[in-house]
């Protein structure tokens, strides 16, 4: 069975076919998702930027040119996205915020079962954006630190001092979990 | 290697992201050096920290509603380039050309509006000039009906006024 790839796939979406945009949401819903959730830390949020990402694409399907994989350019949407998000709604997520669970009940939270998992997703939350996005799309996607640079464009050197600060931020809090 | 490079170079390691001769180097010395090997495991363990935090399941039916608000902007968008559509004759292209295109586009369009503007003026001016000299050619004969025709006393005056220097008259 042969397996179409995701350029073969945007050119037929850049025809009109959403056949193909059909599979090409299959293909990625997961991803789109789960780095919403975990760069806004809100499960209504996460899926109402997630839905934006496909239909942004969908639209630009007509101009789509693959320059970069369609992967790197998926995050990069749902980065500006989230990017976005955070300034209008809650422009404290961009620096740290306070250590306090978030106010409304999520799907997350009810995921979360065990108390170090909380403290953990509360330790993330807490980090600022550029880390916080460069700490999720290297450990959670695999992306590597050239396609993440691409994604958040800026520097190689940059993404490399995001994920060390990350990591010396989150071994600070959570030092105390075995 | 020292173990100030290796510490800078340990989570681009964590993350396979060096050169095999780096990395070789790089686990050569913390086969040695205790104190970069913890630095190390401390990184392993923040990887483990989130592995914790678990699969996020896609809500149910994400895509359905997805493919929906898809079909309904795609027959939007239909709708409305059907409306913008003369005799088959659509503006779609304009939007698939690359930016340069678009913009040179722009420029020659521009360029030709105002050069149509700079020579309407000039064609507006020179008629205005023959109109002139027209209406000069038409008074022709018609000097004798002014108020100071020619021979008569007051035009003498004029040009005799106009030939003194006002200077003179105050010495």
């Amino acid at each position: 069975m042969t397996v179409i790839s995701d350029d073969q796939l945007m050119q037929a979406v850049a025809h009109g076919d959403l056949d193909a945009f059909n599979k090409i949401v299959l293909r990625y819903q997961h991803h789109a998702w789960r780095t919403a959730c975990r760069l806004l830390g809100d499960a209504m949020e996460a899926e109402d930027v997630a839905q934006e990402t496909f239909l942004k694409i969908l639209k630009a399907a007509p101009r789509y040119r693959p320059t970069a994989s369609f992967r790197t350019y998926l995050y990069t949407i749902v980065y500006r996205l989230c990017l976005d998000t955070c300034k209008k709604s809650r422009p404290s997520l961009m620096d740290t915020i306070p250590d306090r669970p978030s106010a409304s009940p999520s799907a997350v939270d009810n995921l979360v079962s065990k108390e170090c998992g909380e403290e953990i997703r509360h330790a993330l939350e807490s980090l600022p954006l550029n880390q916080r996005t460069a700490i999720i799309l290297k450990h959670d996607e695999g992306l590597s630190y050239a396609e993440i640079a691409q994604v958040m464009d800026t520097s190689l050197k940059s993404v490399e001092m995001f994920i060390r600060r990350a990591r010396e931020n989150l071994q600070s809090k959570l030092s105390h979990l075995k | 290697m020292r173990c100030k490079k290796v510490l800078s170079h340990l989570n681009a390691y964590a993350d396979h992201e060096l050169s095999d001769r780096l990395s070789r180097e790089i686990d050569d010395h913390l086969r040695d050096c205790g104190m970069c090997r913890i630095q190390f495991k401390r990184i392993l363990q923040v990887g483990a920290s989130l592995n914790a935090l678990g699969v996020l399941p896609v809500p149910v039916g994400f895509a359905e509603r997805i493919m929906s608000e898809a079909r309904s902007r795609v027959l939007l968008g239909a709708e409305k380039k059907s409306f913008f559509a003369w005799d088959g004759f659509s503006l779609q292209w304009l939007s698939e050309l690359s930016v340069p295109v678009r913009l040179a586009a722009c420029t020659m369009v521009l360029l030709a509006f105002f050069l149509g503007m700079t020579m309407s003026r000039e064609i507006s001016l020179s008629g205005n000039n023959q109109a002139t000299a027209s209406r000069e050619t038409d008074m022709e004969g018609f000097e004798w009906f002014s108020p100071s025709p020619p021979e008569s006393l007051e035009h003498t005056y004029m040009i005799l006024a106009s030939s003194f220097d006002v200077g003179d008259m105050t010495r």
